[in-house]
């Protein structure tokens, strides 16, 4: 990206206050990532976006008080240069997605899938380009394909780092070095496409039971 | 020695089946998939190159501290690199690749160009990494018939023009599983194709061997000219700055690319391509000048003396508009905000503070109808390839300027601004006046639908009171996804079913029952307690004071407000309640709404059972609309007691 690119200025507005936590502990990882305000409702947003000024609205389109889209409808009104990100509860047909672009919404990402996605999308619009995903096919299981291909020893590592073992101790019960226990780790990291250990734990232990074991 | 990434191809017959590879730069990465379409590795950095293994099908990026066993490496370098054998802490074969175009075009580029940061960049980050790239699609080689019946018959089609049946196939596969591929080697095909089509294609993409060869391009020419929803793409290895300028002059192309292009980027431009074509009409320039003063366009550069000397120069040569200049991107902001006359911008792209390139983006989105230039002493490729792709720039003016060369640049971006104003004003009234016929039908049939029911409960004409009331309430213009939605999809049909399902159900849990001996403020703050205690509890009966109540509490819910709003007053035998803050109503049932939700169907049938309930109560209503607002007033009779 260009160097000395404005920061993401983010306003979110979700109802449930566990999935804004979630989802902001995911996002607020990226440092570019600047969190100008929050809000529950519909009308609480409204009220705050213009002291907020946000570069990006992410907002859910099932609010308890309005509907998101309306709101997203009038916060374009005020400020056109916003880059509005809706989440939807399912995935949209492709006629409901034309008339959500031609309503001046940058993209919607829908709760059925993954957060890197919704991460991805994030950063695609945050310069007001609008992205469609490929939101209507099966993600191909890129990771899962990817750990697959993990060496014999990557994936004793990745294990071993998945039950939370120090890499000290990973290093020693392996006899190795604990440099050489931070190649591996990178490689791991490289070769999933991961970026911090949350996520391999989580991959680790969806699958543990499939090709993980 | 090979001299072209493409040779790599036959190297790969040679039973070497693990190859590793050592790249400086990103950018060459998709030449390789194309031409191994095997076992790939590669680490990103010369000075510690140590490429990693993987499996057959998989692509991986090494990280310097890698050890590995490779049948064979490929080394891609710069010719800065020229001896970068030192550096290579292996002893198997080293094949050294020097890429032509990079080493020519690029390798000035290549250094300014770095991505120190692209690990940690999701964009960047989603090109390299086997999680996003489609890997199990970039490796099978399958003809172009099973790609065509792969395609979902829904899906969007993209004209390919190639030269170079290697591309066509590298094309197909990238794209393959998203979009309808028609693929033409010449340009006489393509436009047969187009011709006897009956439906369009989304996109035109042309692959050319060489880009130069088709700046007369017959097909591109057509395509403008006849079909100008359809969008017009170029992908090459290397673009030169005087194609892109000579082509964005021409209008043949809409957007630009450079390979290895990234799949999510130009599938998303395609799709939204797709899914918002619209008819689009030509708007003829009548050479008139909008209404109002001259017109005026606004040139934003960092160098004074050279915008002064430049506008001075413009003005005297002629009078159809004025000229504004501003020192910096903040300033040309401010600039706008004060003059409305602004048609075009023309800014200068390295600049302190916001560059040229931020601004267009941002004037993109807030100004639309301004037309955007771009001009730069440097010749910088990739901005005016992002000016083109994202910031939809009109023309790119190279420096030095000349005022006659600008005269005539200026004249066509006004006609341009005429045309794009003209088109948003036809749109706007069309809209409107489109949705005021869909208003008028939705009016009548929920008229039709509810009276008989709300109206028989008090014997007075409270659906047509109600429906008033509401077209009081100003909301956001119509625009035209309203009218794709009312349209296009069940909207309007569901919106009345819905809408009267509720009120209906809401109804029926009224309970007529004898009306409240004595009905006074302390009553009445007691039900509007109950109500808002146990919000939506409509499963049992309710008396009308309770129903009012109910209505109030959802109204003042959906408006972010307490109860405090309310001001509830006794004077004599009448009880009045007002809400001292405006009730936000940013949506109802009469405006335009793109799609139907929940809060909006029970924030309008607690509108209406407000009303019910009142005149059940024997008081009366009486609202006042606003601004995605509204008040209301009702006076209530009460006893003393």
């Amino acid at each position: 990206m260009v160097a000395g690119q404005r920061r993401l200025r983010l306003y979110v507005t979700m109802g449930q206050r566990l999935l804004r936590d979630s989802l902001l502990f995911q996002i607020l990882l990226h440092d570019e990532v600047e969190l100008v305000g929050e809000s529950e409702t519909g009308v609480a947003t409204l009220n705050r976006l213009k002291t907020a000024t946000p570069s990006v609205l992410l907002i859910e389109e099932n609010l308890q008080d309005n509907d998101g889209l309306t709101i997203a409808e009038h916060a374009l009104a005020v400020n056109p240069s916003l880059s509005v990100l809706l989440i939807s509860d399912t995935p949209v047909s492709s006629g409901r997605m034309a008339i959500y672009l031609e309503a001046g919404i940058k993209a919607v990402v829908s709760k059925d899938q993954p957060v890197q996605e919704l991460i991805k999308t994030l950063f695609y619009i945050r310069n007001g380009q609008v992205y469609v995903g490929n939101w209507q096919q099966e993600p191909a299981p890129a990771a899962m394909l990817a750990y697959q291909a993990l060496s014999g020893r990557e994936r004793e590592v990745a294990q071993l780092m998945a039950s939370r073992l120090p890499v000290r101790d990973i290093a020693g019960r392996l006899g190795v070095s604990c440099k050489t226990v931070h190649s591996y780790k990178d490689r791991i990291f490289v070769k999933l496409g991961f970026e911090r250990l949350p996520e391999l734990i989580l991959f680790m232990q969806r699958h543990q039971h499939g090709a993980a074991e | 020695m090979v001299a072209d990434a493409r040779n790599l191809f036959k190297i790969k017959d040679q039973g070497m089946n693990r190859v590793g590879i050592g790249i400086v730069q990103v950018k060459l990465v998709a030449v390789l998939f194309f031409t191994l379409q095997k076992s790939v590795v590669f680490a990103d950095q010369f000075t510690h190159i140590a490429p990693g293994i993987l499996a057959p099908g998989c692509i991986e990026r090494a990280q310097h501290g890698t050890t590995c066993e490779a049948d064979c490496y490929f080394v891609i370098r710069q010719t800065t690199f020229r001896n970068c054998h030192g550096y290579l802490p292996f002893d198997e074969p080293v094949i050294s690749v020097v890429v032509p175009e990079f080493e020519t075009a690029h390798s000035a580029k290549a250094v300014t160009e770095q991505r120190p940061h692209h690990q940690k960049d999701p964009i960047c980050r989603n090109f390299l990494h086997p999680s996003s790239v489609a890997i199990a699609n970039l490796f099978p080689t399958p003809s172009a018939g099973t790609l065509n019946t792969m395609a979902t018959s829904g899906a969007a089609e993209i004209l390919l023009r190639y030269d170079d049946d290697q591309e066509r196939q590298h094309f197909e596969i990238l794209f393959g599983n998203d979009f309808t591929v028609q693929a033409f080697a010449s340009d006489q095909a393509a436009l047969d194709h187009l011709a006897s089509t009956s439906t369009l294609p989304a996109a035109i993409v042309l692959v050319p061997n060489q880009p130069d060869n088709h700046l007369q391009s017959s097909l591109l020419a057509k395509a403008r000219d006849q079909h100008p929803g359809i969008l017009k793409i170029l992908i090459g290895d290397a673009i030169a700055l005087n194609l892109l300028v000579t082509l964005l002059d021409d209008q043949l192309i809409d957007r630009c690319f450079e390979q290895p292009v990234n799949l999510d980027v130009i599938r998303s431009h395609v799709l939204a391509a797709a899914l918002t074509r619209e008819e689009h009409s030509h708007f003829p320039d009548t050479g008139q000048a909008l209404a109002g003063h001259r017109p005026a366009v606004l040139i934003v550069d960092d160098e004074p003396t050279a915008t002064r000397y430049l506008s001075r120069q413009l003005e005297y040569m002629q009078s159809e508009f004025r000229v504004l200049s501003a020192a910096s991107a903040e300033e040309a902001l401010l600039t706008l905000r004060d003059d409305s006359n602004v048609a075009v911008v023309m800014t200068d792209q390295r600049m302190p503070g916001m560059h040229g390139k931020e601004l267009l983006d941002e004037l993109r989105q807030s100004h639309p109808t301004i037309v955007r230039i771009l001009t730069s002493a440097w010749g910088e490729v990739d901005v005016a390839m992002d000016a083109v792709n994202e910031g939809r720039i009109f023309r790119y003016q190279k420096k030095p300027w000349h005022a006659g060369d600008l005269l005539i640049l200026f004249r066509k971006a006004l006609a341009h601004h005429r045309a794009l104003v003209a088109a948003r004003d036809s749109s706007r009234s069309m809209a409107e006046q489109q949705f005021a016929e869909l208003r008028q039908q939705r009016r009548a049939r929920l008229l039709d639908h509810l009276s008989e029911k709300v109206d028989g409960y008090t014997g007075e004409p409270i659906t047509a009171d109600f429906l008033d009331a509401l077209a009081t309430i100003r909301t956001l213009p119509a625009q035209p996804p309203h009218l794709r939605a009312s349209r296009e999809t069940a909207l309007e049909h569901d919106l009345v079913r819905d809408f009267v399902g509720l009120v209906c159900r809401q109804l029926d849990t009224l309970e007529p029952g004898p009306m409240p001996a004595t009905l006074n403020q302390q009553a009445f703050d007691q039900a509007l307690v109950d109500a808002w205690e146990s919000p939506g509890a409509t499963s049992e009966t309710q008396t009308p004071l309770a129903a009012l109540c109910q209505s109030l509490a959802t109204l003042l819910n959906a408006s972010g407000l307490k109860r405090t709003a309310l001001d509830i007053a006794q004077a004599g035998a009448h009880l009045t309640v007002a809400n001292t803050s405006a009730l936000h109503i940013y949506s109802h049932l009469l405006a335009p709404i793109t799609r139907l939700s929940r809060p909006l169907l029970e924030q309008q049938s607690a509108l209406l059972m407000l009303f019910v309930s009142t005149r059940l109560l024997a008081g009366d209503i009486d609202v006042t609309g606003g601004d995605q607002s509204l008040r209301f007033s009702l006076r209530l009779p009460a006893g003393t007691d």
